[in-house]
């Protein structure tokens, strides 16, 4: 079977990826493997591994992914907690369709925690925000019918006054 | 590049942000588009939705502040009121009486203690309980009442567990015809407070130094643990309040001339209260009705370290547990709360 390339591999081993628009990039395997995605499919090709391509990432999503992944690349942390916390927070603090590329990029590469901030990050732009507010911010159409939107308003009114 | 990208983002995305909203953000996303609405509905119907018991609490302005048919609530993260009006208020207009909140369900009484229901104030569904001896002053003492969730009570039936007069009690609604309220635990052991946590019942009392846990399976509650627990100087009886946050089960308890609290948590190996230095990113509400904990990560609009409590003259306080001290009013902005309010976590 395909060779483990976590935990006893060296930390300096680095793997090629390819971007959607067929940039490549080399990165620590350690950092890459944050991704779900990726260390999977690292497992399956083993080491004759040339270039993994990730066809749903683009190169300016990617470089942002694994800046991220290459900060949380050892689960203990030799930064003190907040200051982890604050490169976090400025981490998650990008324009809304980056946010959105990099949320999609966390899903596809399977990152939990990236996926984690990055939804607490959206909740917290739609926390007391009304519908208007919320489509404002994130460029959203109102599509329901005029019948069901005021179907909706009626149903809890309470919670648009 | 689409104008409503975001309205397209898969529905698992959509679920994490849905989990870390509370229940009105959560009625406001499902306003903003139809994919959003589905998401949101398709969340709360499966089954891994938990009731949002881990988000802000809303207090509920009880007594004579809201006339007609219309319930306040104050948003304490949103600094703003709720006021809800439904057909279900006018029909219980002039004996509410409220006893318990959990789980987004009311417990109230008739002002002359002689009928109880369990009400959902957001779904308007009303059930009628039986009555019980023991419960017939139950508004006078420091007692309460509990629904367990369904990792707690057999399917599709509802559980509530009150104490009253160092009583246990439980009502299961639904599957038996004659269902009426039964009385457990053990004998002479003045029970003091009750909490879900891990799927069970946890029962204390502080007069006996014991915790015991109540599994709530079968028809009816078995016990799977009784602890003596060693007592702790500065635990008092008065005023504690036990409850479930982050996996561990916690008791606060009011400072002796305070304002202030100690926070201490179960170690349930060395079978004692251990007091907490730091609450980390917690925010703990605090009432005799109803205790909520909240994890600032998930909602940093609460604060960390923080306690919510309501003092015996109806005034609501914040303390900062880390630096021992209470919240300037300056800080936070803080409403007069009128007599008999609470936390309320509104569930669909």
């Amino acid at each position: 079977m395909a060779s483990s390339t976590s935990g006893s591999s060296s930390s300096s081993k680095v793997v090629k990826i390819r971007s959607s628009d067929n940039e490549n990039f080399e990165v620590e395997e350690a950092a890459a493997a944050r991704s779900e995605t990726i260390k999977k499919l690292l497992e399956d090709v083993g080491d004759d591994a040339d270039v993994i391509p990730l066809p749903n990432v683009d190169a300016k999503t990617l470089v942002k992914v694994m800046e991220w992944c290459k900060k949380h690349m050892d689960d203990v942390d030799e930064l003190n907690k907040e200051e982890m916390k604050t490169w976090d927070a400025e981490f998650v603090d990008m324009d809304q369709s980056c946010l959105y590329n990099v949320l999609l990029a966390a899903n596809f590469l399977n990152i939990k925690e990236l996926l984690d901030q990055l939804t607490q990050k959206v909740a917290d732009m739609i926390k007391g925000k009304s519908p208007e507010e919320i489509r404002a911010t994130f460029n959203i159409k109102n599509d329901f019918t005029p019948e069901e939107e005021a179907e909706i308003r009626k149903q809890n009114a309470w919670a648009f006054e | 590049m689409a104008v409503n990208y975001w309205s397209d983002l898969p529905k698992e995305v959509l679920e994490l942000v849905l989990k870390r909203l509370a229940f009105m953000d959560t009625v406001r996303f499902k306003a903003v588009c139809c994919s959003w609405n589905i998401a949101a509905q398709s969340y709360i119907a499966s089954p891994f939705y938990i009731p949002s018991c881990y988000s802000p609490p809303l207090l509920m302005l009880n007594g004579q502040q809201h006339p007609g048919s219309a319930l306040r609530f104050y948003s304490v993260t949103e600094n703003r009121y709720y006021e809800m009006k439904s057909p279900i208020f006018v029909e219980i207009q002039g004996y509410f009486h409220c006893l318990a909140s959990s789980q987004g369900w009311l417990m109230v009484s008739s002002r002359s203690l002689d009928s109880y229901s369990l009400l959902n104030p957001f779904s308007g569904v009303k059930i009628q309980l039986p009555r019980h001896r023991r419960l017939r002053t139950f508004h006078f003492l420091s007692q309460s009442a509990l629904l367990l969730s369904d990792q707690c009570s057999p399917s599709k039936s509802l559980c509530v567990v009150a104490v009253s007069h160092g009583t246990l009690l439980f009502y299961m609604h639904g599957g038996y015809k004659h269902a009426r309220w039964t009385e457990f635990g053990e004998k002479n052991r003045e029970y003091s407070h009750i909490t879900c946590h891990n799927g069970l019942l946890y029962a204390l009392s502080m007069h006996a130094c014991t915790l015991e846990a109540w599994n709530f399976r079968s028809n009816f509650p078995q016990k799977v643990l009784d602890l003596k627990y060693l007592r702790t100087m500065n635990l008092r009886n008065l005023r504690s309040y036990l409850m479930e946050s982050m996996g561990e089960l916690l008791l606060a308890s009011e400072i002796i001339g305070g304002p202030g609290f100690a926070v201490f948590k179960m170690d349930f190996g060395m079978k004692r209260w251990m007091l907490m230095e730091d609450l980390w990113d917690r925010a703990l509400f605090l009432c005799d009705k109803s205790c909520v904990s909240v994890s600032s990560r998930n909602f940093p609009e609460v604060g960390e370290n923080l306690i919510y409590y309501i003092t015996d003259l109806n005034r609501l306080r914040v303390y900062n547990y880390k630096e021992k001290k209470l919240v300037k009013k300056t800080q936070i902005k803080i409403p007069n709360v009128g007599n008999d309010s609470f936390w309320f976590v509104p569930s669909p």
